[in-house]
This record gives structure tokens, C-alpha cells and sequence, in this order.
């Protein structure tokens, strides 16, 4: 039973000196009646320090990740290719091999990237004038231009950019860093998502979700307007504070006899604390995204005074509340429903996504800074996959999975570089190229976990995260 | 036989043991292992857990890990060279001193044990386990009360609460066989299957959409759901389940559920717009591959697809050798449900439509003819130059391969890019609205279309080659059994009969599953019905009977109920009666000396005592929706709302979409296989039974149908609502807070309707621990 490897929890194992709780977690869910509590359980348990349960040091404590989710084209905002304006209108030269592509467009000639591009900084990276903010961040950002990923469709994409395969069914990134650190917060959820518009992302919750391990350790996904964040968080109008209390008082009388005629069933009383952890949330969870609490100019500075920039500024500047009240990982979706994916009129969506999002993120980079979290916050950027240097449809891009942009920020990571290169043209990754595998893996080292000892026992397989392959890109931390 | 069942057996060792995997030791195949690393080894060997574990471990298991150590740095393609089949075929003949792996072992009709002192067994099966209790000094649990065990009977065979009338018939009836007879009459009781089906349902990972990114709902995926639940209603004998599920469309000329349940062969994930569509198909055959494995086989089979299997001995060929007998599969979506009796006059119907609408369906083919073919050109053109070859091919001069690209491809005219017509030109349009007119004036002759099936037939052509890949030189890999399961005296390859329309490849490979000597089908099989009763298998690890799995705790046991299921010609229901009816089954969940058990044995794996189980996601709806009297009794047909009251197996899973109250309860997405689900805890779980909308309106409900029919006062209405929810009446302490919990409402609220205090105690029935969990 759970509780029985629980009270073991923090205790070294005579016969190894380090069972630690990843190792008996798989117990946890193996057994017949095992049950995993959510975040309450494990960090009564188990204290909440994370550190306590990592591998190593960690560098960064908490995550945020800005998933441009489409695939916005890395060609038009970080990765500049002068030899693609040059050859524009011309069929891709024989030299490069021509990929299998999503719309499947044979021979489209190349298609310019008319962008004006600025070096900024101390560190002279390149950004395109889609996303100045960004640029004046970029002595604080690792731009990786050289990602690669397996999926050409975006259900295999984002399936596969958060669980590390395309193929469905296994557990997110958010999930496997639940399951290692266990619980980050006394109150609210360790793993929130949340969306810039009501839309839903392509595959829904499983983006988040926990795949073979136990629900405990999905996502929690807050809706971006305050009432209520999350689903049925408060009785429906009409029962009064007062009269919920009465039900609950009943309720506990009734479970605490339930439980007590039941010593040996420990989990009851698991359930009688689920109660008063789900009070705690009715408590906690509408001030933690209660926006009305930030200032003026906050508020200007996530762009929440543009229109465009309303709906992913208000979720950055959540973001941040929620990582200031102990939430670890916090995934946010710019374009929900692949609004990035430009098939089409490339110049009018991106230009006008770059605004929805190129403010927020940039205010998200420097509240943080100025608050002293991003040192310990690691903030990752990127899509799916990138676009195609080849034109579909005269005037917009396909998608390109063998070589796009991405970039990560604080929790330890050093800015002012570039990792990594496509080829001339942008569209495969050359130079220290990090699949998808070894950016998990790096996220997970920065978190103080090594993605070959982060093992979870699924049908008597030892699963891990990355899927036993990947590195950690000590570029990352200047390594 | 006896000592080396005994060595092999995962007996408890108190609190240092690890549940989950006694040979935690260096596992590091992953089931989707796209390129499985030999360094992992390393860290997972070395050190700690190695030591830890070597106690679990048969000898022989403990040797193989040793020797892998050794070559930890040996190349992937090296390990391959070494491990050729050969080397398998001599494991079995160098290791005979510790014979084969215990799984891979003839099961054997063990002799029932006699026991000493043994006042409690009841039957066969207690005897084997009250011998594996005495040997660590552990004492049975007394039998539970008859209420509770009449409460745990209902949940386990029908999947919802007895009526405070059924326990009290039971708790009167004084007969000797009260509860053969009780046993009996749930065994029939069509919500059996409605139950049982769910279990199966997750293995197989069932849905009712197509998963990805349009997630399209599958209309007629759920007469597969309705099969199984009739599968197991009328006792299917096991191995013609198992034709059924892996072969049933070349037996649906004699058997009209044949092409239904081959939509076993249809249940995986489907992309609408995949362009890849070669990677898309070898995902498909792989998945299937993998499913068929785990289900029927209970063997980690995937692990070999990238490489030979690191500690069973199972072969990358292995791999391959299953997945061609799906290798001329073609999906079907134009075979008619079965129309019993009533198929002839549908045809004839359609014939008098077709003869008498001829004319104007022509006029209306050769307006839409360009605009078709546009769309054609369009969709073919969207895929790489040799699937389009594929496609452009003529049906006689394609392979099952080339086939079945060109089935992808058709596919996406229909799904993907829009109605063909959508470019009508202006006086097109015209011509078409005027035809379509015309054409309605048939409708009175035109018959309903017929439900279509989600199956799938073998290409008649040429059958494509299966290879491994990366293999060198490649070479075309028969459809053949694991070397490891070959027997050494008759030759038990299966033996291929093509029939009229099949290669006959997933037949003979159903009948070699369904083999009496087939030492992992009817195991494993067994061992599932037993987890669904007891929560844990006797091997934990439902899925995986190799050496990555867990041993299981009562080998004899699991061999002596396997053999007597076989005997008793493979009949589920059987089974069912021989473990309900024993003592271990009807044990109490609290024991009177249960610290010192949990000391010993703090999984209770030994089966000393019953362990509660929460409902399963779809028993709370259940049994909420029937202690309300809302649930609708309707049976089968297609997937509903989950806002219509019916029993939740009736509910459309949608792979990207499920139901908040299920998931948030477990429920299996659809996604994997799933032999044992998850049972969590969490604030989500309280928060839905608090609030939701839906449950305030079933306590509701609840309350109106008390004052009508519950009584006339309120101790008396309270007093009925618990028998309802909990099967049974408050105690005087019980009754006592609940009358509290009333006059605080009367005091504190007194201008509330009596009614509402009602609801609300209804509702707070609905979040206690009595009513979500099974003594």
C-alpha cells in the first residue's frame, strides 16, 4: 500500500543508503489499491524542498514554457538566412534533400523572409523586427538553433514537444518533473496550464496529462479569467459558505468513523485530507490568479493595455504569480489551436501573432528579473516545429520539424548565445542539434534531474523521460 | 515442479521489498524504445538496487542480469549477432537445471494441498492459500458480514450497488446455497457483461474516436463495445474470443459478431491528414503488434521491435515473426452491420431505389465527375511520389502493402480539404440544386442506409514481405511464434490454412494463442479475472509474464485455477463461481491482528485479508445515477452524452476529450493498454463530488423520491438514504450526527426548505467514504 511506502519517505533504506521516493513511487502505482495523493501527500511526506529529492543541484527551481503552438517560423524571427532572400522564387537547390511534408507540396519555390534583422545587446544576437522585445531580452536568452523533431503533423508535433515521442499515450514533460520533485505547493497544483484564448490545443488535456503514470501527477489546467480558474472550485450559486460548512462538517464526522473502523486502509484517510486540501484550493486558487492585485504599470509591462497583446500578457503576468506561490512547472499557449501554423499569408499571422506575444514574453523576462525569480525560473520558448525555407501556396510556409528555433532563459541557463545551426537555408539542423529528447533532457538537468535515473515501472518496463536517449546541452550553462 | 514453483514465487519480505519489480535490476527497454541505450545499463546495474534485489530473483534470472552487466558496452549491433536464435533455442537446454522461465513452463495440474489445522478453506483454491499463509505465520481474516458481502458481490460481478431489497433477501435467505444461487443469478443478470466488458474495453485500449488532432468520433466502433459486452453476457469460451477479436471477419459468413469483433484489429489511433502515410501504417501494424502481445500473450513483446529483448528471451525476429501474420491486413469501412433476418429486403430495397433513381443519380455523377476528380488530384498529389504510385496502381497489380497505402490515401478525399463541391461553378450549382430535387423524389423508395463496421479483411494479392528493419542483408520474416514458446517434441508452429478470402495467417495465429499448451494465454487470462476480483493479480504485473514482470505469489495456485479453467472448457463464468465461493474471496477487510500482518506482509499479498477498493470511475456514476432511480436501464447501441443517465459504459470516450468526472476518477483514456488502472486521490476528485452541478441535482433528485417513497419522517428518510447509498442503516452514532447535522441546518437556516437539508445530506452521502469504496 501507498502509505506504507510513504512513512518510508525521506528515510534512507538501510540496504542502500538512497532509496529515495522515485524509487518506491513506481510501488506506489503497481499495487492494487495503491493510490498516489496528489501534491498533499507527497510533500507531507516527503518535505517540500525539491532539492531534497533531485539528482543534483539544481540550477532552476520552477519553469515556465511559452509554447508557441503551430510552429511559428524560426526563419522570420531567429534565424536569419541571407542566402534565402537571394535564391527566393527558385526550387530548392538539388544539394538539400527535399523532405516529406505535412500539405506534401512538391518542388515550391523558396520563399523570401523580407524581415529587417537587428543585432541587440552586449551579445549582438540576431531578432527580426517581429519581435523587438524579445530582442532587447536577448543578453538574457540561449537561442537553440538547431531543434529537431520526429512529427511532421501537429498532433505528432506538440504530442511529441511534450512527451517526447510522437506516438500517444505517454507522460508530459510537466508530469515526469511532478513525479521526480513531487509537490511544489501547499495549496495549489505543482503543474498548471493555462491558454491564451478559449480554444483548445491540438490534442487537448494529454499535452498535460500523465500518459502511464497516475493522474496525480498531470497538468491542472486554470482557465485565464478569475471565475472560477478551475472547474467546479466552488459550490454552484445559491449554497452559502455557511451551508457548505455544514455539509463538510457532516461529511467528516462521517469519514472519520469510516476511516477509524478501517485502521488498516490507510488510503481513507487520504480521502479525508483530500477535502481539506480542496478547501485550501477554494481558498488559495482565486488569489493566485486575482490580477486586480498588480500594479498599473505591471500591467503595462505584459502588454495587457494592448488589445492584441491582452490574452497571452494576462497568462504570462499568471504565470508568474503562480511560480511566486510555489507552483513549479506552468505551461502557456500562445495561439492555442495552432494558430501559429501559417500555410498561408505568412507575413499577416505572424506579424500580427509576434505582437500578441513578443510584449508579454519580454515584460514576463524582466518582472522576473527585477524580482529576483528568474535566476531560479527557467523560461522556454518555441513551437511544435518551424517552417519550411519553401513557399506553400505562394505565400506561406509549411512545416519544418528537422530544424527550427527554440530558447530558454534564467534557471541557470547562460544568455547571450547561440547553440547550434541550421544549414544555409534553414531548413535542416547541422551543428549541435538537440532533438527533442535532448531538450527534455536539459530541462530536466536544470531541474536537478538526470534523465536516465528518473525511471517510473509501467507493466514491469522501467520507463524514463526522454525515452533512454538524450543529452544535457551543457552549452545551456556555459559548459 | 513444486520446489522450483516455489523459488520462483514473490513472496513478501516485509517493508524493504519494492512492490512493483522484484528485478528492478537493470530493465532498460522501454516499451516505445526508439533506440534503447546499453549504457543505461550501467547506471541502472551497478550499485544499489542490484543488491538489493538479487533476493528476488531466481537463479537463473540473476545469471542473465550478470552476464549483461558484463557486456555493458557491447555495441547494439554486437548484442544482436551474439543473440541469434540459436543461442535462445541452447538458453533453454543450457539452463535446464533451473528449467525454462516459470511463465514460459507447461502449466501442470498441481495436486490441492492438504492442509493441517485448517478450519477456515472452503475450497480448493483456499487451500493454497492458507498454505502460503501458514508458512509466514499469517492467519486468514474472519468471513465478512453477510450485508458487506453482498454490497462487494454486486460491485464485482454487475458493477453496481444491490438495492436495500436485494440485501435484505440475501441476509434472510438461510439456504445452504444462498450464495451459489446469489452467484449464479448475477452471473446472468445482463449487467454483468455491462461490467466485465469495461475491464477488456481498457486492455485494448477502446474508443470511440480517432484520436490526434480531428479526434473524429467513430460511429460505429461501439457494436465492437456491444460485442464484448455479449461476449462475456453469453460466456464466450476463451479461445473463441480470441478468434473473434484477431480473425472473426473470416468466420462472419457462419457468425454474424465475426467482422464486429475484428474490429479489435481497428481500435488504434488514426491521424486524418497524415501525408507520412508509410510511417503511419508501420505505426499502425507495430501498435497492433504490440497490443496483441500484451493482451493475449502477457509478454513485453515491444521491447524487441528496435533490438533482441534484454531479459526475456525474446527476439527481435520474434517481433517480426508476430507482426506478419497482420501483415495483409486492409482496413474495411464498407461491410454492413449485421441486419439480422433482416438483410435480404434491405437489398431488395436498395435495388428498387438504384433501378428507379438511375437516371438522375447519372446526370448527377457526370456534374460532379470534374469537380471529383480535381479533388482527387489534389489530395494524391499531397503525398511522396511512391505512395502516390501506390494509389495510381490497378487492384490486381497492388500488394497488401501498396494496398494499404492506397486505402490511406482514399481516405483523406473524404477527410481532409474540404466538400469536392465547395468550387461548384454558378450554373453548376443550379444544375446540382435541381438534380439533388429530383433525386428526393426517390426517397420514398430509398431504405435506411445500413450501419456501417469498423473492420477489416486480409488483401487478396500478393502479401508483402515483412522485414526488420536495419536489418543486413534484409531479408522476408514468415509469420512464426516466439523461438522461446516453439515446443521441443510436436511441432506447435501454427499451422496457416489460407481460407477463401484470407491468407488464413491471424486465424492459425488465434488458434496457436488459444492452444491448450500454449503456456501464456489461459495464465494470463486467468490472472486477470483474479486481479479484477482481489484488485492485484496473483502476478502483479498483468501485462508482463517475462522476467521483468513480478513473480507470482501463489504459482501453484494460478497453475491449479488455469488448468481447472481449460478443463471447464475455457468458460469465464466458471471461474468467476470457483473464486467467489471460496473463503478468501469472502474474507472481512479488517483483520483482528492486522499490525503484526502489515508488518509481515504489508501489501497483503498473501491474501490474509480482504482490502477495500475504491469504485472504479465508472461505478460511482453508476451507482450515483441508480441510487437516485435516474439511471435509464437501455442496453447497447451507440455511445451517448455523458449527460444522458446510462450506465457509463455507454458513454462516448473521445481520446482528446474525456468525460472531467471519469478521468478525474481514472478512467483509461483509450491511448495504451491498460491492465490495471491507477487509483488516485486527489483534491480534483473531492472538488467534482462538492460542486458539480450535476451531483446537486442527483442529490436533488434524491431527496424528491425520499419524501415521496422513503418515509414520512426524516429519521426515517435519512435512515433509507443510507441503506441506498451505503447498503446499510446508520449506527446510533451515525444516526445521531446526522440528526445534528439537521438541527443545525433547522437553527442556523431556518428559513431553508426542509427539502434542501435533505439534498444536502443526500450529497454528502454521495462524497463518503462508504459509499466510494467496497469493504
Amino acid at each position: 500500500m501507498t502509505i506504507c511506502a510513504l512513512s518510508n519517505c525521506g528515510e534512507p533504506d538501510a540496504s542502500t543508503g538512497a532509496l529515495s521516493r522515485r524509487e518506491f513511487m513506481p510501488h506506489c502505482a503497481g499495487g492494487a489499491a495503491a493510490i498516489a495523493l496528489n501534491w498533499l501527500l507527497q510533500r507531507e511526506a516527503c518535505g517540500k524542498e525539491s532539492s531534497a529529492l533531485a539528482h543534483h543541484a539544481a540550477s532552476a527551481r520552477n519553469v515556465i514554457w511559452l509554447f508557441m503552438e503551430g510552429g511559428p517560423s524560426h526563419l522570420d524571427l531567429l534565424d536569419p538566412k541571407p542566402l534565402l532572400n537571394q535564391l527566393a522564387g527558385t526550387p530548392l537547390p538539388a544539394t538539400f534533400r527535399e523532405p516529406l511534408t505535412a500539405m506534401g507540396e512538391k518542388g515550391s519555390p523558396l520563399l523570401a523572409a523580407p524581415r529587417r534583422w537587428k543585432q541587440h545587446g552586449d551579445s549582438g544576437l540576431w531578432a527580426s523586427e517581429w519581435i523587438p522585445e524579445i530582442g532587447a531580452c536577448l543578453d538574457d536568452i540561449a537561442v537553440i538553433r538547431s531543434c529537431w523533431t520526429n512529427g511532421i503533423n501537429h498532433a505528432g508535433g506538440v504530442c511529441q514537444m511534450n512527451t517526447c515521442i510522437n506516438v500517444a499515450g505517454r507522460p508530459s514533460l510537466g508530469a515526469w518533473v511532478h513525479y521526480g520533485l513531487g509537490a511544489s505547493s501547499d495549496d495549489l497544483p505543482s503543474f498548471v496550464v493555462m491558454c491564451d484564448t478559449a480554444g483548445r490545443p491540438v490534442n487537448g488535456s494529454r499535452n498535460w496529462g500523465s500518459g502511464f503514470m497516475p493522474a496525480s501527477h498531470q497538468g491542472v489546467q486554470f482557465s485565464s479569467s478569475p471565475d472560477p480558474p478551475i472547474p467546479a472550485l466552488h459550490p454552484p450559486a445559491g449554497i452559502s459558505p455557511e451551508r457548505q460548512h455544514r455539509k463538510l462538517a457532516l461529511l467528516k464526522e462521517f469519514n472519520r468513523s469510516h476511516a477509524a473502523a478501517r485502521v488498516q486502509q490507510s488510503e481513507l484517510e487520504a480521502r479525508v485530507r483530500s477535502y481539506e486540501l480542496a478547501f485550501r484550493m477554494q481558498a488559495h486558487a482565486p488569489a493566485a490568479v486575482d490580477l486586480s492585485q498588480e500594479t498599473e504599470s505591471t500591467r503595462v509591462l505584459y502588454g495587457l493595455d494592448q488589445k492584441e497583446a491582452e490574452g497571452f500578457g494576462r497568462i504570462c503576468l499568471l504565470g508568474r504569480r503562480l511560480v511566486e506561490r510555489g507552483v513549479r512547472f506552468v505551461q502557456l499557449y500562445s495561439g492555442t489551436g495552432s494558430k501559429w501554423d501559417s500555410h498561408t499569408a505568412i507575413e499577416a499571422n505572424h506579424s500580427q501573432l509576434c505582437r500578441s506575444m513578443d510584449r508579454p514574453v519580454a515584460g514576463l523576462l524582466q518582472d522576473l528579473k527585477q524580482r529576483g525569480l528568474l535566476e531560479q525560473t527557467l523560461v522556454i520558448w518555441g513551437g511544435e516545429f518551424g517552417r519550411t525555407p519553401m513557399s506553400e501556396k505562394g505565400n506561406g510556409r509549411d512545416h519544418n520539424p528537422t530544424g527550427f528555433s527554440m530558447w530558454m532563459a534564467g534557471g541557470g541557463v547562460r544568455g547571450g548565445q547561440v547553440i547550434g545551426a541550421t544549414d544555409d537555408l534553414g531548413l535542416y539542423a547541422v551543428e549541435d542539434r538537440m532533438h527533442v529528447r535532448d531538450i527534455h533532457a536539459s530541462i530536466l538537468a536544470l531541474l536537478g534531474l538526470d534523465h536516465r535515473e528518473l525511471t517510473y515501472d509501467h507493466s514491469g518496463r522501467p520507463e524514463r523521460p526522454t525515452i533512454n536517449e538524450g543529452e544535457f546541452n551543457r552549452r545551456l550553462i556555459g559548459g | 515442479m513444486h520446489s522450483d514453483d516455489q523459488r520462483a514465487s514473490g513472496v513478501p519480505h516485509g517493508r524493504k521489498r519494492r512492490g512493483a519489480s522484484p528485478d528492478g535490476a537493470g530493465r532498460l527497454c522501454s516499451a516505445l524504445a526508439d533506440g534503447c541505450r546499453r549504457r543505461d545499463l550501467r547506471t541502472t546495474l551497478i550499485g544499489v538496487m542490484i543488491g538489493a534485489m538479487i533476493a528476488w530473483l531466481p537463479t537463473a534470472a540473476v545469471a542473465d542480469a550478470t552476464e549483461s552487466s558484463a557486456t555493458d558496452d557491447a555495441p547494439v549491433s554486437a548484442q544482436r549477432a551474439v543473440s541469434s536464435e540459436d543461442q535462445v533455442s541452447a538458453q533453454g537446454a543450457v539452463s535446464a537445471e533451473n528449467g525454462p522461465w516459470w511463465a514460459f513452463r507447461p502449466f501442470v495440474k498441481p495436486l490441492v494441498p492438504e492442509t493441517q489445522h485448517d478450519d477456515w478453506s472452503q475450497t480448493p483454491v483456499d487451500r493454497f492459500v492458507f498454505r502460503r499463509l501458514t508458512e509466514y505465520g499469517l492467519r486468514p481474516a474472519p468471513r465478512a458480514t453477510r450485508p458487506a458481502l453482498v454490497r462487494r458481490l454486486y460491485f464485482g460481478l454487475v458493477g453496481m450497488p444491490p438495492t436495500p431489497e436485494e440485501i435484505d433477501s440475501f441476509v434472510s435467505d438461510n439456504a445452504a446455497d444462498a450464495w451459489e444461487r446469489l452467484v449464479d443469478r448475477l452471473l446472468d443478470d445482463p449487467r454483468y457483461g455491462e461490467h466485465w466488458a469495461r475491464f477488456w474495453l481498457d486492455l485494448v485500449r477502446y474508443a470511440d474516436s480517432d484520436g490526434w488532432n480531428k479526434d473524429a468520433y467513430r460511429p460505429h466502433i461501439w457494436r465492437y463495445r456491444d460485442y464484448i459486452i455479449r461476449a462475456f453476457n453469453e460466456d464466450r469460451p476463451y479461445p473463441k474470443f480470441v478468434q473473434d477479436q484477431l480473425a472473426g471477419d473470416e468466420t462472419a459468413a457462419d457468425d454474424p459478431d465475426g467482422f464486429v469483433a475484428a474490429g479489435f484489429l481497428r481500435l488504434g489511433i488514426y491521424e486524418y491528414n497524415q501525408r507520412d502515410a508509410r510511417g503511419q501504417w508501420d505505426a499502425i501494424l507495430n501498435e497492433m503488434t504490440d497490443v496483441t502481445a500484451d493482451v493475449f500473450l502477457g509478454i513485453g513483446l515491444a521491447c524487441a521491435r528496435c533490438h533482441d529483448h534484454k531479459f526475456d528471451p525474446l527476439l527481435q525476429a520474434d517481433y517480426y515473426r508476430l507482426r506478419a501474420f497482420f501483415e495483409p491486413i486492409v482496413w474495411r469501412d464498407d461491410i454492413p452491420a449485421p441486419d439480422r433476418g433482416q438483410s435480404e429486403a434491405a437489398e431488395q430495397n436498395l435495388a428498387a431505389w438504384q433501378a428507379a433513381s438511375r437516371g438522375t443519380r447519372d446526370r448527377l455523377e457526370a456534374l460532379v465527375q470534374p469537380y471529383h476528380a480535381r479533388k482527387w488530384q489534389a489530395t494524391v498529389g499531397k503525398f511522396p511520389l511512391d505512395i502516390q504510385a501506390c494509389f495510381h496502381k490497378p487492384v490486381e497489380q497492388r500488394t497488401s502493402w501498396d494496398q494499404q497505402m492506397a486505402y490511406l490515401v482514399s481516405r483523406q478525399f473524404v477527410e481532409e480539404g474540404g466538400d469536392p463541391l465547395k468550387d461548384l461553378s454558378e450554373a453548376d450549382k443550379v444544375r446540382y440544386a435541381a438534380l439533388q430535387q429530383e433525386l428526393a423524389a426517390f426517397d420514398h423508395l430509398k431504405p435506411e442506409p445500413p450501419g456501417g463496421l469498423m473492420t477489416v479483411t486480409d488483401f487478396p494479392g500478393a502479401v508483402s514481405p515483412t522485414l526488420i528493419p536495419d536489418a543486413s542483408p534484409p531479408h522476408p520474416v514468415a509469420p512464426g511464434i516466439p523461438v522461446v514458446l516453439r515446443s521441443d517434441v510436436n511441432s506447435n508452429e501454427p499451422a496457416i490454412q489460407p481460407a477463401v478470402k484470407s491468407t488464413g495467417r491471424r486465424a492459425a495465429l488465434a488458434r496457436w494463442i488459444a492452444r491448450t499448451d500454449n503456456p501464456l494465454t489461459a495464465r494470463v487470462y486467468v490472472n486477470r479475472i483474479w486481479q479484477q476480483h482481489f484488485g492485484t493479480g496473483l502476478v502483479a504485473t498483468a501485462n508482463d509474464f517475462g522476467k521483468q514482470g513480478q513473480l507470482p505469489t501463489h504459482p501453484e495456485l494460478l497453475n491449479w485455477l488455469t488448468a481447472a479453467f481449460v478443463e471447464n472448457g475455457w468458460s469465464t463464468k466458471h471461474l468467476h463461481r470457483v473464486i467467489l465461493t471460496s473463503a478468501v474471496w469472502q474474507q472481512a477487510a479488517s483483520h483482528p491482528d492486522a499490525p503484526r500482518h502489515q508488518s509481515l506482509d504489508p501489501d497483503c499479498r498473501l491474501l490474509w485479508s480482504a482490502r477495500i477498493q475504491r469504485l472504479k470511475a465508472e461505478q460511482i456514476r453508476d451507482s450515483l445515477l441508480a441510487v437516485t432511480g435516474q439511471l435509464l436501464p437501455e442496453s447497447g447501441g451507440p455511445g451517448v452524452e455523458a449527460s444522458v443517465p446510462r450506465r457509463a459504459i455507454y458513454v462516448r470516450t473521445l481520446r482528446n476529450t474525456p468525460d472531467p468526472f471519469l478521468q478525474a476518477f481514472d478512467a483509461a483514456t483509450g491511448l495504451q493498454s491498460v491492465c490495471e488502472r491507477s487509483v488516485t486521490t486527489t483534491p480534483t476528485q473531492s472538488l467534482l463530488l462538492l460542486n458539480e452541478p450535476s451531483l446537486i441535482r442527483l442529490a436533488d433528485r434524491m431527496a424528491t423520491s425520499l419524501e415521496q417513497t422513503g418515509g414520512a419522517d426524516r429519521t426515517e428518510r435519512l435512515r433509507n438514504a443510507m441503506r441506498l447509498t451505503w447498503g446499510r442503516g446508520p449506527t446510533a452514532e451515525e444516526l445521531a450526527v446526522s440528526l445534528e447535522f439537521f438541527a443545525a441546518c433547522d437553527s442556523e437556516a431556518p428559513q431553508a426548505a426542509d427539502h434542501d437539508r435533505l439534498a444536502d445530506f443526500c450529497h454528502v452521502l454521495f462524497n463518503s467514504g462508504e459509499f466510494l469504496y467496497v469493504d
